[in-house]
């Protein structure tokens, strides 16, 4: 299962770089690929066995002698994996077609790329070990470098240098310690390797946090969003920024949980810091990709502040507001797009009135807008309050102080609606727009279907990740398995 | 019992979800119907579960049913659960009631609005939104009732979202209950981390074991909980959001900003007694804070204009009496006050609507005047309205006065006090509302709106609503005498909160005075509008203290700058300025050192490819790095 996963997109990926298909086959394959991976992950889901643990799993020999250790090709999933599998292959499929919806010049090397992202982020997500994990998470930065680079907007060459520096110094320092591992433990796999050694903790932090990003991190974040062709802007935000709170889980927590549970501080201070901050500045941002992009950033520091209260609260409703935030910040980026094409800004001065006769286009982009500001009743709702009860539990005052988003993020979401869909058609809207076409629909409809039943069943999702922690204070999670 | 509570739960909603897949295949006027039958079928219900309720023994009057498990984690879960109880089913009756009657006027109020259908999947929105608060069994589902109620509400206020002013109006009213719910919050995250559970039951019982009478943590608990009422029911501190609110469509004005939202916060405190009562110190701030809200939005209705906002503040003004009443603990006078609050209230609201709606959307008084002979029916009905407004009848006002005279403590006698002379700021401002509008000279404005000749009276969909409210507002009256009599209310909620049952000389006390403030309140307003010169002479008298109402206390001049300017001006500092030297500052370093190493490669000169000679580069170095290490063992 896992391994058809990984092989299904790469397997199309290849295909479609290497035959010769015209812009129409391409676009189709692609879709189909996509899709057909979209189905397997359901089908993983539905016969994931709440509580059992690690499932699907393939543990063959990959390098008998890699150095002193063997590498092997472990994959599989546990609660977390699998949702963050489910996660690539809904944010993949929906980011294809908002590109096929755009056109993008070069469509075979376009829609390859898109699929070899896909598996090396279906890889970084199942990976149990160390070496196949830092293969994937390579493989994906190269695809990202090159979507970024060669189909961005017009200043996407600064952009995406930075992004290859910051996203450069991480995988060295990660490199590094992944080496020093093999060389000191003489295993790579995960499960295998409880340290205490802090600048090894702290050399994976180093990876996880600049691709989250955590506070102050971010210095790639927000030209790389405006810069980026917007389907990759939404992967970014919805889902490769996931890989690293995932990092984070996976790795940075159960394998240091030492140096984890004595600098949790400087993690929890950092995100409380980025939470507000990016909140704060997402208020003035004068463009509807910039608010997003902020509030990406707002919440990726509250995922992190989740994780760092090490306790079972904080990392379940971390883990359930990375799905859900994946969801939303694709559904919002994706519309932008959408907007973008109608438009050709997303400068608020520019825009305004998408209301004015426009029922559907408006009750989408106000959905997107209320799940993106927690509405409560939502799903992000509920993954928040887990988070803030979890802060609560760690220290009074973080939690206390991290609820103080609630009313920043309305402030900034509540903002950017309005400047779309109220008032007059702005200046760069052409007269008489018409609503949603069907084709835009049917990105944005099944990503708001997938917040609605996460919304009428948040247990659904909750139920599978189970989070159990061994005692406190040196936490180690587990995660899938069954505490009862 | 069961079913008939869910049916009342989901009615609404179902009926939102239809109206929203429908679209516009459906004629306008049946989304309207499909609107208001959905309301009605929650009413019919809620009838029903109150039937079954009343058959059932007063010990045995709660009940608790979970659907299943909505959210949880290893330590703690959310059920979906509701919660049946005498309050509760009080609550389901007025909102499913009042609301299906408002639904109802709508069909008359909204005919023609482009956007009916839209208006009619809101209201029912709210309608769920508002059951789900109030029929919840822990505390994260009442506070997603809470908050979407609030949503509801800002769409609403923002249904003419074509001007600046509604947008705005629903923006503030959005964000000021959004602090409420971040207190609501806090007091959530107490009871998970101390008691394991927000369930109504186990909270109640353990909460006083767990937090000592009158600790940081019962208070804080407490305070939190207030936060979030007070936003709601728009008592100071955060009460400006509620004016504003008026922008929205009068309808909605008379659902959510009269009879049912805004006075959540006084269902809040009743419903959380037990935790109120284990916190004294803010107990005593709920019922300090009514007073002072009373008396504020007295005066300030005074000096009002628009016959919206007069009611508004008249709202405000009413919720601080209910918030005296259970802050003195008398909870039952309190939600007996809400209760005909909730009828007197919408039915000023909707004949406030007949009158807006006769005079082409005109609300301002001073261009209204001499309307009793072209509406005489509303004029009648809103008299009812007025009458139980200044506290004639019922004497749901004079109960709460009356208990707090009773209990007779240092705070007892400030509400005492402070809600009789609030009576008198009732009867100016309720009297001036009708002198204005119905009497004295017709203006010219008035004359030249009417759509016909002497009769702009409302169509029969507007028209009943109004006279079902006005009868239902004199029959709640007996519920609840005073005097000795049976107190019916009081002894039906007895099995979920307690009431404190003034004496008859109490009673005749509070009353007598009452009444006679009210009255004397009515008559000196009509008496200083009878002449220009008159009216001139009482603008004089009062020219030094009515800035201070008509400038609303200076709060939004306050927030302004202490609140909203601050936050825009980090923001703005903050993207400018911290951004460049936090991220991008930052980044220049590291680019440096980067743009120094990769000149070292610079025969290869296009962007992308250079990037990648600098990940084999970095590849390389790492794989060194592992290579010697391994050497080195």
């Amino acid at each position: 299962m896992t391994v058809a996963l990984i092989v299904l997109p790469l397997a199309f990926a290849l295909a479609i770089a290497v035959l010769p298909l015209d812009r129409r086959l391409a676009s189709a394959a692609g879709l189909l690929g996509t899709l057909a991976e979209v189905v397997l992950a359901a089908v993983a889901l539905v016969r994931f066995d709440v509580g059992a643990g690690m499932q699907f799993v393939t543990d063959d020999r990959w390098i008998p002698d890699f150095g002193l250790a063997p590498v092997r090709f472990h994959v599989g999933m546990d609660g977390l994996g699998l949702f963050m599998v489910a996660l690539t292959a809904v944010g993949v499929a929906a980011a294809l077609g908002a590109s096929l919806l755009a056109g993008r010049d070069r469509p075979r090397a376009h829609v390859a790329l898109l699929l070899l992202l896909e598996s090396a982020m279906v890889l970084l997500f199942t990976a149990q070990d160390l070496v196949l994990f830092y293969v994937g998470w390579e493989v994906m930065m190269v695809a990202l470098f090159v979507l970024m680079g060669v189909w961005g907007g017009t200043g996407r060459r600064a952009a995406t240098l930075r992004f290859v520096i910051y996203s450069l110094l991480g995988s060295l320092s990660m490199l590094v310690a992944i080496a020093y591992i093999g060389v000191r433990y003489h295993t790579f796999e995960v499960g295998q390797v409880h340290s205490g050694v802090v600048w090894l903790f702290l050399a994976f932090a180093a990876a996880f946090c600049i691709k989250a990003p955590m506070f102050p991190l971010h210095g790639w974040l927000p030209a790389a969003y405006r810069e980026s062709s917007i389907e990759v802007t939404a992967l970014l935000s919805g889902v490769v920024s996931k890989a690293g709170a995932y990092g984070l889980l996976r790795f940075c927590l159960p394998m240091f949980p030492g140096p984890a549970h004595d600098w949790r501080w400087l993690f929890l201070g950092l995100g409380l810091a980025g939470l507000l901050y990016g909140s704060l500045v997402a208020f003035r941002q004068p463009d509807a990709r910039g608010v997003v992009a902020y509030s990406s950033f707002a919440q990726m520091n509250l995922i992190i502040i989740g994780i760092f209260a090490l306790n079972v609260n904080g990392a379940t409703g971390a883990i359930f507001q990375m799905v859900n935030h994946g969801v939303v910040s694709l559904a919002a980026f994706l519309l932008i797009g959408v907007l973008e094409l109608r438009v050709g800004t997303s400068l608020f001065r520019h825009l305004g009135g998408l209301a004015n006769g426009r029922p559907i286009a408006s009750t989408v982009f106000l959905i997107a807008a209320l799940w993106a500001l927690a509405v409560p009743g939502s799903s992000l709702f509920v993954s928040e309050i887990y988070i803030l009860i979890g802060a609560f539990q760690q220290n009074e005052w973080l939690g206390a102080a991290a609820a103080l988003g609630i009313v920043l993020a309305a402030m900034y979401m509540l903002r950017w609606y309005s400047a779309i869909a109220h008032e007059n058609d702005g200046d760069s809207v052409p007269a008489s727009m018409p609503d949603l076409h069907l084709r835009e629909l049917a990105i944005a409809l099944p990503l708001i279907a997938i917040l609605f039943v996460m919304t009428a069943w948040p247990y659904g999702v909750m139920k599978r990740i189970t989070v159990t922690t061994s005692a406190a204070p040196r936490v180690i999670f587990v995660i899938g398995s069954d505490s009862r | 019992m069961e079913t008939l509570a869910w049916i009342c739960l989901f009615a609404p909603l179902a009926g939102m979800a239809a109206l929203a897949l429908l679209g516009s295949r459906p004629s306008r006027e049946a989304s309207a119907w499909l609107g208001t039958a959905a309301a009605a079928v929650a009413f019919v219900a809620a009838v029903g579960v109150f039937v079954e309720l009343v058959g059932k023994d007063p010990s045995q009057r709660h009940f608790a049913y979970t659907a299943y498990t909505w959210a949880g984690s290893g330590s703690f879960k959310v059920g979906f659960s509701i919660w049946i109880d005498t309050l509760s089913v009080t609550e389901m009756l007025i909102v499913s009631g009042v609301g299906s009657l408002i639904v109802l006027y709508s069909v008359g109020y909204m005919h023609g609005d482009p956007k009916e259908r839209r208006f009619f999947a809101y209201l029912d929105l709210f309608l769920f939104s508002m059951l789900l608060l109030v029929m919840s069994s822990n505390f994260v589902l009442l506070l997603a009732g809470w908050g979407l109620v609030g949503l509801s509400s800002y769409l609403l206020i923002g249904f003419w979202h074509e001007r600046e002013a509604p947008v705005d109006a629903a923006k503030k009213a959005f964000v000021m209950n959004a602090i409420g719910d971040v207190g609501i919050a806090i007091a959530v995250f107490f009871m998970v981390r101390d008691l394991g559970t927000t369930d109504f039951g186990p909270v109640f019982q353990t909460a006083p074991q767990h937090w000592a009478r009158g600790s940081t943590d019962a208070n804080l608990v407490a305070l939190g909980l207030l936060v979030g009422a007070v936003a709601k029911s728009a008592q100071i501190p955060l009460h400006t959001w509620l004016p504003d609110a008026m922008e929205g469509p009068t309808p909605v004005s008379a659902l959510i900003h009269a009879a049912t939202m805004v006075t959540a916060g006084v269902y809040l405190v009743a419903r959380a007694h037990v935790l109120f009562a284990n916190a004294p110190d803010v107990l005593d701030a709920v019922a300090l804070l009514g007073v002072a809200t009373l008396l504020m939005a007295g005066f300030i209705a005074i000096v009002q204009t628009d016959i919206k906002r007069i009611i508004a503040y008249s709202t405000m003004s009413q919720i601080g009496y209910m918030f005296t009443g259970v802050g003195v603990t008398a909870y039952a006078a309190g939600m007996y006050h809400l209760l005909a609050h909730a009828f007197f209230k919408a039915l000023l609201f909707l004949c406030a609507g007949i009158v807006i709606h006769a005079l082409a959307a005109e609300q301002d008084v001073r261009r209204m005047g001499g309307l009793k002979t072209v509406l005489p029916r509303t004029k009648v009905l809103m008299w009812v309205g007025v009458i139980a407004l200044i506290g004639f009848f019922p004497l749901s006002k004079d109960e709460i006065l009356a208990a707090a005279l009773d209990d007779g403590t240092t705070t007892a006698w400030i509400v005492w006090v402070g809600g009789l002379a609030g009576a008198f700021l009732t009867g100016v401002y309720a009297v001036r509302l009708m002198r204005l509008t119905f009497y004295g000279e017709e203006s010219e404005f008035a004359r030249e709106h009417f759509h016909k000749e002497g009769n702009a009276e409302a169509p029969w969909t507007m028209f009943w609503p109004c006279v079902v409210l006005a009868v239902g507002t004199v029959l709640v009256g007996f519920l609840s005498l005073g005097f000795g009599f049976k107190n019916i209310f009081a002894d039906w909620l007895s099995s979920t909160v307690s009431t404190i049952e003034p004496t008859t000389t109490d009673d005749l006390i509070t009353t007598a005075i009452s009444w006679a403030f009210g009255a004397a309140g009515g008559v000196l307003v009509w008496r200083a509008y009878e002449s220009p010169e008159r009216i001139a002479a009482t603008r004089r008298r009062f020219a030094a203290v009515a800035p201070v109402a008509e400038n609303l206390f200076y709060w939004n001049w306050l927030y302004e700058r202490i609140a909203y300017r601050p936050a825009a001006a980090v923001s703005a500092f903050l993207y400018r300025f911290g951004e460049r030297w936090v991220a991008w500052g930052s980044l220049d370093v590291v680019g440096g050192i980067a743009r120094a190493a990769s000149r070292a490669f610079s025969e290869v000169q296009t962007g992308v490819v250079r990037l990648y000679a600098g990940l084999l580069v970095v590849g390389a170095a790492g794989l060194a790095v592992f290579f010697i290490g391994k050497a080195n063992l």
